[in-house]
């Protein structure tokens, strides 16, 4: 078939042609009684309402009744009405053979069967063909500009191609033509057919406004067929949609509600909502008693049902807590009721084991690499616990410090290790621990002990520990066997703390504490030479950050060993505050520090740990440290010369740059990935962090500056 | 004298502090979140971390014991 261009004035000929070629036999008295006339109102019903919109079911149904009509022996006049029809819906679809050959038909049935006066010119081209006869190519002076009856030809061919594909069930296609057809230029019956597949889509509510658009137009236009038909299927569709409404739940203030993912006005939940039939998603958040919650359902609705959603908002389910557990602890009296709603928790064994590799390295020639391991063994119904860790630290350094004595670079292993135990039977518990470091110059045993309870339904949790340390400090490789000088290098380290967790709300904790550590002996550094300088000509004129060269030029010929006090009380104070926020929780720290050397100091750290998914967390860090220096500390020590040849030092001295004035920026991050399932009976995950440490010492010698850069990989396992 | 008070400094503090939040009241059914792993009062490190800040601040302690020597010279 070849398409020609079809004009507006021409395709609208043709619907009212068809109007006209319907109504025409109204006064044959032949219609008037009988099955001819039961026939003829039938194929006027079909070319009324379901031509063109629905040519499949027009042509399936007049079919029908041409077969009715060939089986009962109905009257040529009918019949021939029948093949006209039947030729015209062909001709639509594109089929110009069947067509011809029932307009064939239709002349053989009825010799004066003929098409309405305004049938398309292709009709007329097929009929002509068809009966032999030579009628006029349409035409005249309604002729439209060939611009736009090239783009009415194109509105045609998409109207075409819709119809096809209507006719061959592919409905979302049928949709998408008509759509763009109509994009061209708007016409009715095209509105028509697009509401008719999108109603047979599923798509109720598209398929009203498109009727209701054709309605209007056809208003417009006076459109008597179009009006007909637009009000039929109005009316259907206004019969089949289904319609959904909201119940919100009473005193959420800060509500939201989506429907299929799009919000809902707040002020229009209660109103009466056209939806189309078929699977729906709501999800409603807000906050009840200040704790997130949500509702998440999904609905079948039906075509004409009425359906009410009740908006129950519920604390969402999360890797941690299940509904039925939830559900248990709303009803629960007492922290004590609530925990006996989380028996998977209270497993009677949990042994949990990890492994991390950590490695630093900074930009003072220091180099260290951890390996540790660390298992517990806990259990959670009998409440005791016992764990243990080890490691080791492998240290390469060549620092200005060592180069400064012309000490050559030095590795050496230190070897760490711990075990702790605890017992908390219910409100009140203990937990111990003990541990010990050895390096070939350094050995430090660990004791303590820390006790804490439970207070006011769990929402004041105090603690109160001792600890005690005692260090061997020397000259290695055999501290380890006490081999140390008795008069120094001895320190004993007494340290209480005390903390207290308050649970502020229910996403937020709130922990405060303080320590008060008394040392006690002789902490110099056995390897650490302190160089002096003449009190007038040099020492008031060494620069900050003076060169290892330069101070061994200009300083005095005695360079005694380092010495600290032998007393040193140091007193902290902390909080930490986390916050959970939807899926990511905020930590923040700050601790104020003071001692009796005289150091002044604030330490702010802060994580903000995102969950990105039930596997994924990822988390930012920053902390800033910034001190003052003890009140011994000098950038360059003088040492005087008496007249006998002898030399005084200060009694205190050292070279220890952290115990300078000095700022701390540190930033990073870290990712936890879980591998298990966060709710299976074996948990494990790999956890990364990183971070990169950059210091400036306000007042010392040999470095100005220090960049570190550290970070370690862990995995463990929990079962 | 001077440094007696001094001492008791952190603990006054702590005493003050619990008093002033005694009275916040959060119902069992609340605390979905506060049992998130994240949401823990101890402090979340892993590997040399804490070290580091031992070794690299001049300061210790605070929340918990800054623990015992560590060899770091």
């Amino acid at each position: 078939m070849i398409l020609r261009p079809l004009t507006r004035a021409r395709l609208l000929a043709v619907v009212l042609g068809l109007a006209l070629f319907l109504g025409r036999g109204a006064g044959t008295p032949a219609y008037a009684a009988g099955e001819d006339a039961a026939m003829h109102d039938a194929v006027q019903q079909i070319m009324s309402e379901d031509y063109p919109s629905s040519l499949g079911p027009a042509k399936k149904k007049l079919q029908d009744q041409l077969g009715n009509c060939l089986k009962k022996g109905c009257g040529a006049a009918v019949k021939g009405e029948v093949y006209i029809a039947l030729g015209m819906v062909s001709s639509q679809l594109g089929q110009a053979d069947e067509a011809k050959q029932d307009f064939k038909s239709a002349a053989a049935a009825d010799p004066n069967a003929k098409l309405p006066a305004n049938a398309t010119p292709a009709m007329k081209a097929q009929f002509d063909e068809a009966t032999g006869a030579g009628a006029p190519a349409a035409g005249g002076g309604d002729e439209e500009s060939p611009a736009a009856g090239a783009g009415t030809a194109a509105g045609i061919k998409l109207m075409m191609e819709a119809l096809k594909a209507d006719q061959e069930g592919r409905l979302d296609e049928c949709i998408e033509k008509d759509k763009a057809a109509l994009k061209i230029e708007e016409q009715p019956r095209t509105r028509l057919h697009l509401a008719s597949c999108e109603s047979r889509n599923g798509k109720l509510v598209d398929a009203l406004k498109d009727a209701q658009r054709a309605l209007e137009v056809g208003i417009a236009k006076r459109d008597a067929g179009v009006m007909k038909v637009a009000r039929t299927r109005v009316k259907e569709l206004l019969d089949r949609i289904p319609h959904v409404t909201f119940v919100p739940p009473p005193g959420v203030q800060d509500l939201s509600v989506k429907f299929d993912d799009r919000p809902v006005p707040l002020d229009a939940l209660t109103k009466k909502f056209s939806v189309d039939p078929g699977k729906h998603k709501v999800l409603a958040e807000g906050s009840v008693n200040g704790f997130p919650a949500t509702f998440e359902d999904e609905y079948d609705v039906k075509e004409k049902e009425f359906t009410t959603i009740r908006i129950t908002l519920k604390p969402p389910a999360n890797d941690y807590i299940t509904p039925g557990q939830i559900k248990c602890m709303l009803a629960a009296k007492s922290q004590e009721d609530g925990q006996k709603c989380l028996p998977q928790n209270r497993k009677n064994i949990v042994i949990r084991a990890a492994i991390d590799l950590s490695a630093y390295s900074d930009t003072n020639s220091v180099a260290v690499y951890t390996p540790g391991i660390n298992a517990s063994v806990s259990s959670p119904t009998a409440g005791w616990n016992i764990g243990g860790n080890f490691i080791i630290d492998a240290v390469s350094a060549a620092s200005p410090d060592i180069v400064s004595t012309a000490s050559p670079p030095f590795k050496e292993y230190r070897y760490g290790g711990g075990i702790t135990g605890g017992y908390k039977p219910g409100l009140y518990g203990a937990q111990g621990l003990a541990s010990i470091s050895s390096s070939p110059d350094y050995v430090s045993y660990t004791g303590g002990l820390l006790v804490q309870g439970d207070f006011n339904d769990k929402l004041i949790t105090p603690s109160l520990g001792y600890t005690y340390s005692y260090d061997r400090i020397g000259r290695g490789p055999n501290n380890f066997q006490h081999d140390f000088n008795p008069l120094k290098g001895a320190l004993n380290t007494h340290e209480v703390e005390a903390g207290v967790t308050f649970v502020m709300s229910p996403t937020s904790i709130l922990v405060v504490g303080g320590t008060a550590s008394f040392e006690r002996g002789d902490q110099s550094q056995p390897y650490r030479y302190i160089p002096m300088f003449d009190p007038d000509t040099v020492a008031p004129f060494v620069p900050n950050g003076a060169t290892v060269d330069l101070v061994n030029r200009t300083r005095l010929p005695v360079r005694p060993l380092e010495q600290l006090p032998t007393e040193r009380d140091r007193y902290a104070v902390g909080a930490r505050f986390n916050k959970r926020l939807n899926n990511a929780t905020l930590r923040l720290e700050e601790r104020f520090y003071l001692d009796t050397w005289g150091i002044k100091a604030s330490s702010t750290d802060a994580r903000y740990m995102v969950d990105l998914s039930r596997h994924l967390r990822v988390w930012p860090h920053v902390r800033a440290h910034v001190q003052s220096g003890a009140n011994f500390f000098r950038l360059a020590y003088s040492a005087a010369l008496d007249p006998n040849g002898g030399i005084t030092v200060p009694l205190y001295r050292t070279g220890d740059r952290e115990l300078a004035p000095l700022l701390t920026g540190t930033g990073g991050g870290g990712v936890r990935i879980g591998l298990g399932e966060p709710e299976g009976e074996i948990k494990y995950g790999i956890t990364l962090v990183g971070d990169v440490m950059y210091t400036r010492y306000l007042k010392a010698l040999y470095v100005t500056t220090r960049t570190a850069v550290y970070g370690s990989v862990g995995f463990d396992v929990e079962f | 004298m001077h440094r007696s008070i001094v001492a008791l400094f952190p603990f006054a503090a702590v005493a003050l502090l619990s008093f002033a939040s005694g009275c916040v009241k959060v119902a069992p059914y609340e605390r979905g979140m506060l049992a998130h792993p994240t949401m823990t009062a101890e402090e979340i490190s892993i590997g040399l971390d804490g070290h580091v800040r031992a070794v690299s601040e001049g300061a210790a302690g605070g929340l918990g014991g800054g623990g015992g020597g560590c060899g770091c010279n």
